[in-house]
């Protein structure tokens, strides 16, 4: 048996339980956590005494003690780095590399590779809406890969199957007879050809320009004659923060081009500015422009809340409902009082989430 | 859920402050405050089964004494039924007794009789385990092997000591009673216990975790893989995920009994290099080998009873086995199919180590295909599962699985074989801490400067879940 002298062994308990209490030690002098999973830290579930036997409140503590500790951040980029720069490899399953930096969704493979929502599924739901007496235009902005498939090229997925569902998706919603349908497989291509690129290279949300142009296509199909060209203002590169690149785990940001639709003369009330969030418990007024009578809802997903401040100036009256966070209630409510409808999902998330039970309501 | 040692909260929180409370504890004190630490780490993952724990484990300590004092053999026996009927009573309740309602209810079915509902039983955190250690003490001082009888406190500290308690090596009484009254557990037993930890912690965290998608990409599809190359894939990684990960699990919990002065038996001897299945079971999962071997197979009556009973007793030795792994038909499966191979063995002569050592890479060749092949009862959700993966292995398929095979998960796999086929029957942990020479310094050093940081990156970043929309 193999025994190391007294002074090697302090030396390798000094080692290992300095390794042990380090990010704790780091907190004491001042390094915290950041909110790298990006959406917020857990809170502390306090001091319960009456929990003591409860093993949910464990894991609460437990969820809280992995998000909270100091250095964490730090680990996760050094492993992103070392994945991505050494192993030429993806540092989380969520994400796929593709050639010179840029990243992808890997769920929008996956999904559309296990024929989870098979296209006739996706027909029939867009089908429903578009027949429906009320006014609904439907938006369906394609994968990102599909567009800039040139830049993808994680040899380990297959992502023939996916290329395969969205043009079928696309022949499909292009027909005559679905005239509400936003081609913005069109509008992203002519994107690309313009400017390059349709897509953020290191986020899964377009470039500001190829923004702008489906925000126009949708205009020009709710009211022909409206869309008005001065209101695309350029303002140079700027730095942007990435979803693919926060959950790769590496943060930073992005270099990209900013482009805003800022329509001179449009008041609005209450003001949203191009690039924040919606409220979902406010309608927006414009007056001071012509602009599409009425109510309009738009039920979005996360590029057109992006675009909430573009479209507000095009409407007299809008209101936004996110499809993930809307209570059912609220949803009803909202429905009921609107004119016309925007729908917008991303082509993995649109029979998952338009089902049988909106069309009802939207009934 | 189970506080698992590679996990943030153990690592970076309990672990420096069960060391620091253990080591500043006045020594006559230490079992004591090990009791309690390993009971607020049972707590975190159990919840209020602690007071079950407690309560159980006081029940059996109270009737080993009685059959310590008993004045006659019958009341001896008496007791000791008593003690082991409720201990197996209680395993066939919380474990067992969905898997038995299925079964009634599958031959209620045949036969056109209602259908009974048992509803869901909270499992105990590590019933299993605790239950079978408790049981070889009972046995132990009904034969006599135990003859002094420890304090409360210490049966305690024996019956629940964290590192042990979640997922074995199963101790008992007699590995470590001297080392409960009195054990050497200073800085040489703490630097051997954190080399043998790291070592463990590398085995998880750079390999098992790495291999462990592949394989549960393998076995998604309940229709089986879609290609015979992804079917052998999954299967392979899941061979290597696994022992990686127990036997890692198994380094780390001996190296926390050996920071806390105990020296618990080994639980792996490089079971993939064993030259037939019988030596299989010599390597793997000993400490639970062991103990079907002392307390239900000799008790049978060993193989010293004639050709037909033994091969009867090891025939409910292997079903009993795989029924201690899972409440599922897969594992009575997996534990029969040991079996038979087991008996073949046994009535070729195949089973003797020494024969034919020229021939002993093709017979570790052969025994590791079993073994494989096994693995996949042990992993598929139903026998119709298992089915399928059958099928995919053994025909002619080609499809993508989409198996995530980057160039990590490869390195993973490289490493997993080189250690499994290097030479030598002790695993790489055992060696680092046992062996003199400049090689095994080399190794340590290599554990403690590259394998421990990088395995602790790896455990802070496990945690990491991001969210693609944020901005919601």
């Amino acid at each position: 048996m193999h025994t190391w002298s007294k002074r090697t062994s302090r030396c390798v308990v000094v080692w290992f339980v300095a390794l042990l209490v380090l990010p704790l030690a780091t907190r004491v002098v001042g390094n915290n956590a950041r909110d790298v999973e990006g959406v917020g830290p857990t809170p502390f579930p306090g001091l319960k005494p009456a929990a003591l036997l409860d093993a949910a409140y464990y894991q609460a503590l437990g969820s809280y003690f992995d998000q909270h500790l100091p250095v964490r951040d730090e680990a996760i980029e050094l492993n992103a780095r070392i994945a991505m720069d050494v192993f030429r490899d993806s540092p989380t399953r969520e994400v796929s590399i593709g050639n010179d930096g840029w990243l992808f969704q890997r769920r929008e493979i996956v999904e559309a590779c296990a024929d989870r929502q098979p296209m006739s599924r996706y027909v029939d739901v867009v089908d429903q809406l578009v027949g429906l007496p009320r006014p609904v235009t439907v938006v369906v902005p394609p994968p990102k890969l599909v567009i800039e498939r040139g830049e993808f090229r994680d040899g380990s997925v297959d992502s023939s199957c996916l290329e395969a569902a969205s043009a079928q998706l696309r022949s499909e919603l292009a027909r005559p007879v679905r005239a509400r349908v936003v081609d913005a497989f069109a509008v992203l291509e002519q994107s690309v050809r313009t400017d390059g690129h349709a897509f953020l290279r290191t986020d899964s949300h377009l470039t500001d320009p190829a923004r702008v142009q489906l925000v126009r296509a949708v205009i020009e199909t709710m009211k022909p004659g409206l869309w008005d060209d001065a209101a695309v203002v350029d303002s140079g590169l700027h730095e942007r923060a990435t979803d693919l690149r926060r959950m790769a785990g590496i943060g930073g940001t992005e270099n990209a081009s900013t482009r805003l639709v800022r329509r001179t003369g449009a008041a609005l009330s209450p003001s949203l500015v191009p690039g924040d969030d919606p409220d979902p418990a406010t309608v927006y007024r414009t007056t001071g422009v012509a602009v599409v009578p009425g109510r309009t809802l738009v039920i979005h997903d996360s590029q057109f809340a992006q675009a909430a401040g573009e479209l507000v100036p095009w409407f007299a009256e809008t209101q936004f409902l996110n499809w993930d966070i809307v209570a059912d209630a609220q949803f009803a409510d909202a429905v009921n009082q609107a004119d016309q409808i925007i729908v917008e999902t991303v082509h993995n998330g649109l029979a998952g989430r338009v089902n049988k039970a909106l069309v009802d309501l939207l009934k | 859920m189970p506080v698992v040692f590679s996990s943030v909260v153990f690592v970076f929180g309990f672990l420096p402050v069960a060391l620091g409370l253990y080591h500043s504890a006045p020594r006559r004190h230490r079992n004591l405050v090990l009791s309690l630490l390993s009971l607020a780490f049972y707590v975190w993952g159990a919840g209020s089964f602690v007071l079950w724990l407690l309560i159980s484990a006081a029940v059996d300590f109270r009737i080993a004494r009685a059959i310590a004092a008993a004045d006659s053999p019958s009341r001896r026996r008496s007791l000791v039924a008593v003690s082991i009927c409720g201990n197996v009573t209680l395993l066939a309740y919380f474990k067992y007794l969905g898997l038995a309602a299925d079964l009634f209810n599958w031959l209620a079915g045949s036969v056109g009789v209602g259908e009974i509902s048992v509803g869901t039983v909270a499992l105990p955190l590590a019933i299993s385990f605790f239950t079978f250690q408790r049981m070889s003490f009972t046995f132990d001082v009904a034969n006599g092997s135990i003859r002094e009888l420890p304090t409360f406190v210490d049966y305690l500290t024996f019956s629940v000591l964290f590192p042990h308690l979640v997922a074995g090596p199963i101790v008992r009484y007699l590995d470590i009673a001297d080392e409960l009254g009195d054990r050497a557990d200073g800085s040489e037993q703490v630097a051997a216990g954190a080399v043998r930890f790291a070592h463990g912690l590398g085995k998880k965290v750079l390999i098992a975790d790495y291999l462990g998608p592949v394989a549960n990409t393998a076995f998604t599809n309940l229709d089986g893989p879609a290609s015979t190359a992804g079917a052998w894939i999954g299967i392979l990684a899941y061979t290597f995920q696994l022992y990686f990960d127990f036997s890692g699990y198994s380094d780390m919990a001996i190296g926390l009994g050996q920071m806390f002065g105990f020296t618990f038996p080994e639980n792996f001897r490089r079971p993939y290099a064993a030259v037939s299945v019988t030596d299989f079971w010599r390597r793997w999962h000993v400490s639970l080998s062991n103990w079907f071997r002392d307390y239900l197979f000799i008790p049978l009556g060993g193989s010293r009873v004639g050709r037909a009973t033994t091969i009867r007793n090891i025939a409910i030795v292997f079903a009993v086995t795989g029924l201690w792994h899972g409440a599922a038909l897969t594992f009575v499966a997996w534990g029969c199919y040991h079996g038979f191979f087991v008996i073949l063995e046994r009535r070729t002569g195949y089973n003797r180590v020494d024969r034919a050592p020229r021939s002993e890479p093709l017979r570790r060749g052969v025994t590791f295909v079993i073994v494989v092949i096994g693995w996949v009862l042990f992993r598929a959700s139903s026998m119709s599962h298992a089915g399928n993966y059958y099928r995919a292995m053994f025909s002619v398929r080609s499809g993508n699985d989409h198996l995530p095979l980057d160039h990590r998960t490869l390195l993973a796999g490289v490493l997993a074989v080189l250690v499994v086929v290097l030479p030598g029957d002790r695993g790489t942990g055992r060696r680092l801490v046992e062996d003199g020479g400049r090689l095994a310094s080399v190794g340590r050093l290599m554990i403690l400067a590259v394998v421990l940081p990088v395995s602790l990156t790896l455990v802070a970043v496990g945690s990491f879940s991001p969210f693609l929309y944020f901005r919601f």
